[in-house]
């Protein structure tokens, strides 16, 4: 290896080598580095999806034990006393008594146990939308709007344009976001005059809308931390979007009502 | 020390790793999972060849026949240990073709062009690509199935750094073998080998690793 062009040649060649040689070393410290990065990545989005996953799971546990408090309440406040003061007058009736009063008596129990027995109806439809399940959403959002009108509150419009229904479990889950959207009207929309809604089936495009013309609240801005935790009514609504796999767009302000919107494409129609 | 004292320092400093190497694997050849299986049979194929090359040598016979023939092991085992590790059913399909086809082309490349005196760069170039693109396909897999928390613990990533770096600094010492003979003298040639089998002591080195560590998923 004396000869001139012999080193230069060596020289360019081990060179050569070298250069592939750290090619190589750099291939593989780009893809342990790379790799690291990735599963990092990965591993900030499984707590966050964890996270995510638990606070839903409160959520649920939570809206449960609210609903069985209600359930509760409803019957010891409503059926309880109802059915109480009927077993008073059946007490009653078994003494001496004038057979007028008698006859009385047996009316008012009569009544009593009517109220009871829609008390129980309603409990029961609070608990399971019979009519969603016999004749479909759009019958069951009439009903639940019928209802609300006859309580007098606040007058509700409802349009339905629904030519394809969904499955059951969708419709219920549509049925309990309508149910607690018009509640959340009725409480807090102080000063609305009217409640609308809608449930439209256009395209691919599944939309419910409801809509007070009432106070209205100042939402947070967009990517901002919200003040407050939302409350269990708004919670089991974002729950119920999410396993729809729906979008939810709420639009307020003060004094210029609230509006909401869950859009709910076709491909995720089962 | 002259080059071909210090060439023969290293042959034998290889075989000492190679012969290492083959013996972990046979230690450890119950724990291991079938792809380190597979790469410790290749393993004893490698020792074979080495005696008889050593063999042919010592005698002054020709042993570049054995190459092709070597190649040909080395591709089918390879594509078969990378076959059990991607676990890819369309690789999996494909495996026996490409590797049957390299085969095929060692075969008739050693019986139709048969060689005592030169390297064949072409077959010892095509033979290092497909090598290559078995671990690319192993480093997709890692980057694509994120399984592995830590690629030190796993046994085909030391299996395919060693490729890496055995296949991409040898193929330019393939590329130059015979023009190195007939341009050069044999001093360079011998030196430019001398790293070939360092960096086959690299890449045993790197087997070596593999079938000690214990996979950690």
């Amino acid at each position: 290896m004396d000869s001139p062009p012999e080193v230069t040649f060596a020289s360019l060649f081990f060179g050569g080598i070298a250069f592939m040689l750290l090619a190589a070393g750099g291939l593989v410290l780009f893809l342990v580095v790379y790799q690291k990065r990735l599963l990092q990545q990965q591993l900030r989005l499984q707590a966050a999806e964890a996270t995510h996953q638990q606070a839903l799971l409160a959520a649920i546990v939570e809206a449960q034990e609210l609903e069985r408090e209600r359930i509760g309440r409803d019957l010891h406040d409503g059926i309880g006393s109802t059915i109480a003061t009927a077993k008073l007058l059946v007490h009653r009736l078994e003494g001496p008594q004038p057979l007028a009063d008698r006859t009385d008596l047996l009316g008012l129990v009569k009544e009593i146990m009517g109220t009871a027995v829609q008390d129980v109806r309603t409990v029961s439809h609070s608990l399971y939308p019979v009519v969603l399940a016999r004749f479909g959403l759009a019958e069951a959002l009439q009903h639940l709007v019928d209802v609300s009108n006859e309580a007098g509150t606040l007058a509700v419009a409802l349009e339905v344009e629904y030519p394809r229904p969904l499955a059951l479990a969708q419709e219920l889950a549509l049925y309990r976001i309508c149910q607690e959207l018009m509640h959340n009207a009725f409480k807090h929309a102080a000063g609305a005059t009217r409640l609308g809604v809608q449930l439209r089936q256009r395209g691919t495009l599944l939309t419910l809308a409801v809509d007070d013309d009432g106070c209205g609240f100042a939402l947070p801005a967009p990517g901002a931390p919200a003040l407050a935790a939302p409350g269990v009514g708004l919670r089991s609504i974002d729950v119920r979007v999410q396993l729809l796999r729906a979008r939810l767009h709420r639009a307020s302000g003060p004094g210029q009502g609230t509006h909401t919107r869950v859009e709910l494409p076709a491909a995720f129609v089962v | 020390m002259t080059s071909d004292a210090l060439f023969v320092f290293v042959a034998r400093f290889m075989e000492f790793a190679l012969a290492v190497t083959f013996l972990s694997g046979v230690v450890r050849f119950r724990q291991l999972p079938p792809e380190l299986r597979c790469l410790v049979v290749f393993l004893g194929l490698d020792v074979l060849t080495e005696i008889a090359s050593d063999w042919l040598h010592r005698h002054h016979q020709p042993n570049l026949f054995l190459f092709p023939i070597f190649a040909a092991v080395e591709i089918w085992f390879l594509a078969l240990v990378y076959d059990r590790a991607l676990q890819w059913p369309a690789f999996s399909r494909w495996r026996p073709w490409l590797a049957g086809a390299f085969v095929a082309y060692c075969v008739l490349d050693g019986w139709l062009f048969p060689e005592v005196a030169r390297f064949k760069p072409a077959l010892q170039i095509v033979e290092s690509v497909l090598v290559l693109s078995l671990v690319g396909l192993y480093f997709r897999k890692l980057l694509r199935e994120l399984r592995v928390t830590r690629l030190d613990q796993e046994p085909m990533f030391w299996v395919s750094t060693g490729i890496v770096i055995n296949s991409l600094g040898s193929i330019q010492i393939f590329l130059f073998s015979n023009y190195l003979l007939t341009h050069y003298s044999n001093q360079l040639s011998t030196a430019a080998w001398a790293v070939h089998t360092l960096l086959n002591v690299v890449l045993y080195a790197c087997y070596c690793t593999a079938l000690w560590i214990r996979p950690r998923k």
